[in-house]
């Protein structure tokens, strides 16, 4: 690559415009024996790039760490209160449940219903009576709940009108 | 997961995630341990770890939030910086001592020299060679707001060694 254009790269490359790909150029005319006199003041950075990247753990690290992984971890000590803890905890869920939801209802076989228990041994004109004085008793507990409305409203028409 | 799957998943990223620990850290046997760490908690979770779209990208961010949280709780900050880079003078002005030939301890010395999210910025692109959507990501941090510190990164750099140059 001709120095006038390595010279450009590197301008771009201290303004942060390059891509990696141009990046790894720089580093690449840097580490080979041709550089530009001009340019060797910055070879030091690129080579020293490519140094740090070669810089790795040491020999033994894996070995030692996959030994470390597979170690069986020590079972941990749990101390009685929390068991008792955990059991109490597990009972009150339970009652909570058990409570909150409802109950499915109990389906049993439908009966057959006893009629002659609501007989009494009335004649028709007598049940007619009864039935005729039950109505007249309701139409009179309705009519004086009519009256109370109406002096109720009687009333609010006099507050409604302070000078009256 | 079984252990052989996660030796063929996981396993693989460890020597990026040693870097990123180590860029923070400057300190390989605390970088080591915040790997290992964070691999036995990735063990210990690896029922959760189906449903991570991007699971280089989530270690990597996990290592870099536990090598922050040890870098914060060291007792006497960052001394250990300079020693572990065994770079020899202990000068303010990073201009003027450039008499080591350890071209890579200079530089890395220089980046030490920049602040943290500039530093993980520069190290993702640069030396890991991240997409800036990636490192927004592990950053936690918008995609402009990468670009923006790689940019001040890279300037700082320039100036350093140009000026380093010029000294000479």
């Amino acid at each position: 690559m001709k120095t006038n254009e390595i010279n450009k790269l590197l301008d771009r490359y201290y303004a942060g415009e390059t891509t990696i790909e141009e990046e790894r150029t720089l580093k690449a005319y840097f580490s080979g024996n041709e550089v530009a006199p001009e340019l060797q003041q910055h070879q030091g950075l690129f080579q020293s790039l490519r140094g740090m990247k070669a810089e790795t753990l040491s020999a033994d690290f894996e070995a030692k760490l996959l030994q470390k992984l597979q170690e069986k971890p020590q079972a941990r000590v749990v101390p009685m209160r929390q068991y008792l803890l955990r059991i109490a905890a597990a009972v009150v869920l339970g009652f909570g449940l058990w409570f909150m939801y409802p109950k499915a209802p109990t389906v049993s076989e439908p009966q057959a219903i006893d009629w002659t228990a609501y007989e009494n041994g009335l004649t028709e004109e007598e049940a007619m009576e009864e039935t005729i004085a039950a109505l007249r008793l309701l139409s009179q507990k309705l009519n004086s709940g009519k009256k109370k409305v109406k002096t109720e409203i009687v009333n609010m028409d006099r507050m409604k009108d302070p000078i009256h | 997961m079984q252990i052989k799957e996660f030796q063929l998943q996981i396993l693989p990223y460890k020597n990026r995630l040693f870097r990123t620990a180590n860029q923070v850290l400057r300190n390989t046997p605390e970088a080591e341990d915040v790997v290992q760490e964070v691999f036995i908690k990735l063990w210990n979770k690896r029922a959760d770890l189906v449903g991570i779209e991007n699971l280089e990208a989530w270690s990597v961010r996990v290592t870099k939030n536990l090598a922050i949280d040890k870098l914060r709780s060291r007792p006497v900050p960052s001394s250990p910086i300079e020693e572990s880079w065994s770079v020899e003078s202990e000068n303010a002005d990073p201009y003027e001592q450039i008499e080591s030939n350890d071209t890579m301890g200079h530089i890395q010395k220089l980046m030490s020299r920049l602040p943290e999210k500039q530093r993980l910025v520069m190290h993702l692109r640069d030396i890991e060679e991240y997409s800036y959507q990636e490192i927004s990501e592990v950053l936690e941090i918008p995609m402009a707001q990468v670009k923006v510190y790689l940019f001040r990164a890279r300037q700082s750099m320039r100036n350093w060694i140009e000026q380093t140059q010029l000294a000479h």
